[in-house]
């Protein structure tokens, strides 16, 4: 009985139907009037969640398809989480899928670039080792050291300019080429910063632990001393494992 | 009964406020789900401020997701993050609401209204005990606006609410607003709802806020003052429990700190002359 209750009284929120026969009439409150407040709290409230992480999707498909995005997207994956951070989880995947029009042929990879600062932001946040002995390290140790990335470092390959596309400024896209972005954490916010494919992929040879030397290889000459003491420096470059 | 004053709802804007700055409230309750460790994630900045907090002034965690009143088994995960949470926090104790929250483990993110009936009754009561066995302490349950009423129902709100604290051995949170929006809605007495809540031993917290009003019916916002209704309830409510601790919460249009602490001092103010002016047996009459 109370399964079937509440099946039902749910049903009836998700789908926005109406079978008021097993309510009460009440004196200020119609049985319809109730079950509305119920459906429009449940579907505000997701949309708030999404709209929380995705504020620059809706900037640029503006609120009434962001609204209707939103009811397409928790039709299609309905809360299973406890915790409302985790339930926007899988819209970058569900726009993927969906296949926006040509005008927002953009869209899904906003949604990435959104959750991977999300993911950034959240990200472990271990402390740092190995850096103390950088002033004292000789040739050889150099040899041997590996560098860790910090857990909130993500990389985004795109050939649409998403971080001015986060700001709502479409006429600056290109999609000539290819962007790479990188997020990273550092002083309690997460950032992102344009780099170059040569630094991507140096990035990934550390993350796939090879030398500092092997890693460099990919740099050349672009980049110089300053940049890497910047990455250290924000944390980018974690800490170091002296094999 | 533990009393620990008059407390605030702990909402991410006032952090600052509270770590830096002279605080005039006693405790804070904090939403429980906002400080859990997510899987993967690191402690999470919401979670250092509360840590940091948690120095200073006493807290009370408050949750929204055990969905105590669904059919659906309890959720092992949730339970394991509350613990360890507690772990860490050390509240002075835990509460959620007597409503359910979702089915087939779906979640609404909503505090659905329960059938009063002996079925849900038992229901709860059976979720609740095995909750604060899992926990290894008391649980408080707060009681929920609601918008509708169903036909099945066999009982009355509050004694419904009783029979599930008297069986199950948990505690009340005593949502006042939530008593007043729910007798407009449904045109019942909110005096007659507390003085069906029992009277001694059970009663832990209490719950103020203020609801938004549509005219003939209000809903349950968080986003205004108290009202004068539910003041006069509070009056009430001290001269039938005593001294009970008290917060103020705050959750949609969210003012400054100290616009809100104002609000909670207002609360403080009435309780110390109730009190005051009512000898322990002065209840009795109530």
């Amino acid at each position: 009985m109370l399964q079937h209750l509440q099946k039902n009284f749910f049903e009836q929120i998700q789908k926005n139907t109406k079978d008021i026969s097993v309510y009460t009439e009440g004196a200020s409150l119609t049985p319809e009037k109730g079950l509305e407040i119920y459906q429009f709290a449940y579907w505000k409230r997701l949309e708030e969640f999404l709209e929380k992480d995705f504020p620059g999707v809706k900037k640029n498909i503006g609120s009434r398809r962001f609204s209707q995005l939103s009811k397409e997207y928790f039709s299609a994956y309905p809360s299973r989480f406890f915790n409302a951070t985790d339930v926007t989880r899988f819209f970058p995947d569900f726009l993927e899928d969906k296949k926006c029009s040509s005008k927002f042929s953009f869209i899904a990879e906003l949604a990435r670039y959104e959750w991977l600062l999300r993911e950034s932001f959240y990200a472990l946040e271990p402390e740092r080792v190995g850096l103390q002995k950088i002033p004292n390290a000789s040739e050889r140790d150099w040899h041997a050291a590996r560098f860790l990335l910090d857990p909130s470092v993500r990389l985004l390959e795109s050939k649409w300019r998403l971080d001015l596309l986060k700001q709502g400024k479409q006429s600056n896209v290109k999609n000539k080429s290819s962007y790479t972005f990188l997020f990273y954490r550092s002083q309690g916010l997460a950032r992102v910063m344009l780099i170059t494919a040569a630094e991507a992929n140096f990035f990934r040879a550390l993350y796939r632990r090879e030398s500092l030397e092997k890693a460099s290889a990919f740099l050349s000459s672009e980049v110089n001393a300053d940049s890497f003491s910047f990455w250290l420096h924000s944390g980018i470059l974690h800490s170091i494992i002296w094999i | 009964m533990k009393d620990l004053g008059i407390g605030l709802g702990l909402r991410a804007p006032h952090y600052d406020d509270i770590i830096s700055g002279p605080v005039q409230v006693d405790w804070f309750e904090a939403l429980t789900e906002n400080y859990f460790v997510l899987e993967g994630a690191g402690y999470s900045k919401s979670l250092k401020n509360l840590l940091k907090i948690r120095e200073r002034f006493p807290i009370v965690l408050h949750g929204v997701s055990l969905s105590i009143g669904s059919v659906d088994p309890l959720n092992i995960k949730y339970l394991n993050q509350l613990k360890e949470l507690v772990q860490m926090v050390e509240p002075e104790w835990i509460s959620d609401h007597l409503c359910w929250t979702g089915i087939y483990g779906i979640n609404s993110h909503d505090l659905l209204p329960l059938p009063y009936t002996k079925e849900s009754i038992n229901n709860v009561v059976r979720k609740v005990e095995q909750t604060q066995e899992y926990l290894g302490r008391k649980i408080l349950l707060e009681n929920v606006s609601s918008y509708i009423n169903f036909k099945t129902s066999q009982m009355k709100e509050w004694e419904f609410f009783s029979e599930v604290q008297k069986r199950s051995g948990c505690l009340i949170l005593l949502d006042l607003n939530n008593i007043y929006v729910s007798s407009v809605n449904h045109s019942f007495d909110p005096l007659e709802y507390l003085r069906g809540i029992p009277e001694k031993g059970a009663v832990q917290q209490i719950h103020l806020a203020g609801p938004t009003d549509h005219g003939s019916y209000l809903v349950d916002t968080h986003d205004s003052p108290v009202l004068n209704e539910v003041w006069g309830l509070y009056e009430f409510a001290l001269k039938r429990f005593g001294a009970v601790s008290t917060m103020v919460e705050w959750d949609s249009k969210i003012p400054s700190y100290k616009k809100l602490e104002k609000e909670a001092m207002l609360a403080k103010k009435l309780r110390e002359k109730v009190l005051k002016n009512a000898p322990a047996f002065a209840k009795e009459f109530f």
